[in-house]
């Protein structure tokens, strides 16, 4: 199989020592991102890119890097939902739910086991989905011009308006935010400046890093300045990291279906892993919670919302390297990484940098493996990390975002930007706009004119060649559905409960 | 009230996006879109969004007084930071800002110090020494050296 041959090629990639200590190195960072809490793994991501960057890592090797701290977050998110009752992560709002209450119980061991393995086996399978789906997606988008191009950016867009964030509107609103921001600094097709106001330095445009700081990173330390207490927390005391194999059978369809849910869930565009776990959680407790257990401490309802976001995150980087459309917010970071590159995203990417592709590819298959040892066996260690104080950890976070700002074209002026986008985005999510929109929103903004304007000068005008051509028609009644979606899922819940 | 007040911000910036989009104009556009009409659409799409959000605000509370002047006291001193960070070079500057945030996140005096020098050093000796990122000397101490 040809599928085969393209994984071989890419182990060889991934097994170079670089690459493997760079996928042990972001599995390490990526639990450690993933179990403190606030620390996510986009903000991972965006203070590791500009080392790797800058320092002048090959391109695959540090998407190898950061694509682990991406899948390694899901892992680590867990530690301090089962622990402390805390999330570390927003993918591990729900593991919160049965794992807390079971280490209460005194089972915090068997529950960071149980979910530990949960995570393996959603992260491997999702793994699998991609090297599979992959392919075959790239091979159809390659069939796509610029219309079809710029309707499937509606179709992303009115999917992460539907369901991202509580209100459609300010979702939208921060989509639209994230496409105005794409629109600074020189016109590529006509020379034009936008909205630079005479500023040589946003003559290229808002750097990409230089957003995702401000927005994530600084606005997330002020979040924290009030939510923050400084009492130490009390761990409870862990004796073994153990799981038995009938508890573990107990939950092996959980596992399995939430492992689907969270694949499909991370394809669809901008919709990542605090969906899927909320989906699989909810879909678990329907099927499963015959005795009202859930609630309680039940492993299936433990079990589900971790192997679905760890699938999630395999899912989202689908359309990502096969439409260079990012499935979840972190993906629309190691696109925007890519982009810095030079590296254009798209249906070409599978032929074009297959040793990109495939290498990152087989270095997840040994990355899980690895997270997987760190996870169980090791897992004391991280619960030690948990101990460390706000005083150091904020500072820390502080400098790293600062200095990679400004390593990337050393100059201060991108920090003051990245000061003002920090407040912004702590407005904006104090009101509950959502932050990945406006991440998506940016960088595709650029693809997304860029694409509309080509379709027009094709047509001469004519708004007709978005609606001409099967995939523009799917595509319509795709956005259309994903609109009336909230009315159809409101119609059937009513019936459903009438029976 | 305040989702209210920062709908209309929203509206008014939606209006000078798009109206200042309209004088994008150039003498030969090879398509027939041009650079004005994507901005303009934004703006007009961003000023309807946010005039529904205007008439349907969500009740939101502000934080209280003294984590805003938390907040305020942090933007101060990333600002600083901003500032100095060429002038007094990386290291004097990151150890007054370090020292400054640990303080803010309750840390005790002589361990907000010891903070401050270890991260400033060990990240000056990673990125500058190690990884090769030049980090600014600051022009005072080049003075200094000549």
């Amino acid at each position: 199989m040809e599928v085969l041959s393209l994984l071989y090629n890419g182990f060889t990639v991934a097994l170079t020592a670089m690459n493997l200590g760079l996928a042990l190195l972001g599995a390490l960072l990526g639990t450690l991102f993933g179990a403190l809490p606030g620390l996510g793994p986009i903000n991972g991501v965006a203070l590791l890119l500009p080392i790797a960057y800058t320092i002048g890592l090959p391109p695959e090797s540090s998407l190898i890097l950061l694509a682990g701290i991406y899948y390694g977050a899901e892992y680590g998110g867990r530690i301090s939902s089962i622990l402390l009752n805390v999330p570390g992560d927003a993918g591990a709002v729900f593991t919160t739910l049965e794992g807390f209450p079971l280490s209460q119980k005194g089972l915090g061991g068997p529950a960071l086991a149980l979910s530990g393995l949960s995570s393996f086996i959603g992260s491997t399978l999702a793994v699998v989905g991609l090297t599979f789906f992959g392919p075959l997606m790239s091979k159809f988008a390659i069939s796509f011009g610029p219309p079809e191009y710029f309707v499937l950016m509606v179709f992303a867009f009115s999917t992460i308006t539907v369901l991202m964030g509580k209100r459609p509107v300010k979702s939208l609103i921060s989509v639209v935010i994230g496409l105005i921001l794409a629109v600074v600094g020189v016109d590529s097709t006509t020379g034009v400046l936008r909205y630079t106001f005479n500023e040589p330095e946003l003559y290229d445009g808002f750097e990409f890093l230089t957003v995702v700081v401000g927005f994530f990173a600084v606005s997330e330390v002020l979040l924290m300045l009030e939510h923050y207490n400084s009492d130490t927390f009390h761990l409870p005391k862990i004796e073994r990291v153990y799981i038995s194999l009938k508890e573990f059978l107990m939950c092996k369809w959980a596992i399995l279906r939430s492992a689907v849910i969270g694949f499909v869930i991370g394809v669809l565009p901008g919709t990542g892993a605090s969906i899927a776990s909320a989906v699989s959680y909810t879909l678990e407790k329907k099927l499963s919670d015959k005795e009202g257990t859930f609630g309680n401490g039940d492993y299936r309802g433990l079990a589900a919302p971790e192997s679905a976001n760890n699938a999630s995150a395999g899912g989202a980087l689908v359309p990502m390297l096969t439409l260079g459309i990012p499935g979840s917010g972190t993906t629309a970071v190691l696109l925007g990484a890519l982009m810095l590159y030079n590296i254009n995203p798209g249906p070409m990417l599978f032929t074009e940098q297959p040793k990109l592709v495939w290498g990152l590819i087989a270095s997840m298959y040994i990355g899980n493996i690895m997270l997987l040892v760190i996870n169980l066996p090791l897992v004391k260690v991280f619960t030690k990390i948990l101990q460390i104080p706000y005083w150091i950890l904020v500072p820390s976070v502080v400098v790293l975002a600062f200095v990679g700002v400004y390593s990337v074209n050393l100059s201060t002026y991108s920090l003051m930007i990245a000061i003002i986008l920090g407040v912004l985005g702590y407005i904006l999510r104090k009101l509950n706009y959502s932050m990945a929109p406006i991440i998506l929103g940016f960088v595709l903004g650029e693809i997304m004119e860029d694409n509309l304007r080509r379709a027009l000068s094709m047509s001469g005008g004519e708004f007709g060649i978005f609606f001409e051509g099967r995939i523009n028609i799917v595509l319509w009644i795709l956005v259309a559905a994903m609109l009336f979606m909230p009315i159809i899922i409101k119609i059937i819940k009513k019936k459903y409960f009438k029976s | 009230m305040i989702d209210r007040i920062f709908a209309l911000f929203l509206m008014a910036l939606a209006a000078f996006i798009g109206g200042y989009g309209l004088t994008f104009d150039v003498p030969f556009s090879y398509d027939p879109l041009g650079p004005k009409a994507f901005p303009v659409a934004l703006g007009a799409l961003l000023f309807v969004l946010s005039f529904i959000v205007f008439l349907k605000p969500a009740d939101i509370k502000a934080g209280s007084k003294s984590s805003i002047l938390r907040g305020i006291f942090f933007i101060g001193i990333l600002v600083f930071y901003q500032l100095s960070f060429n002038l007094l070079g990386f290291l004097v500057s990151t150890t007054i800002t370090v020292y400054f945030i640990a303080k803010l996140f309750k840390g005790r005096t002589l361990q907000s110090i010891i903070t401050a020098v270890c991260i400033s050093f060990s990240v000056y000796v990673i990125f500058d020494v190690i990884l090769k990122i030049p980090l600014p000397l600051g022009k005072i101490i080049e003075k200094m050296v000549g």
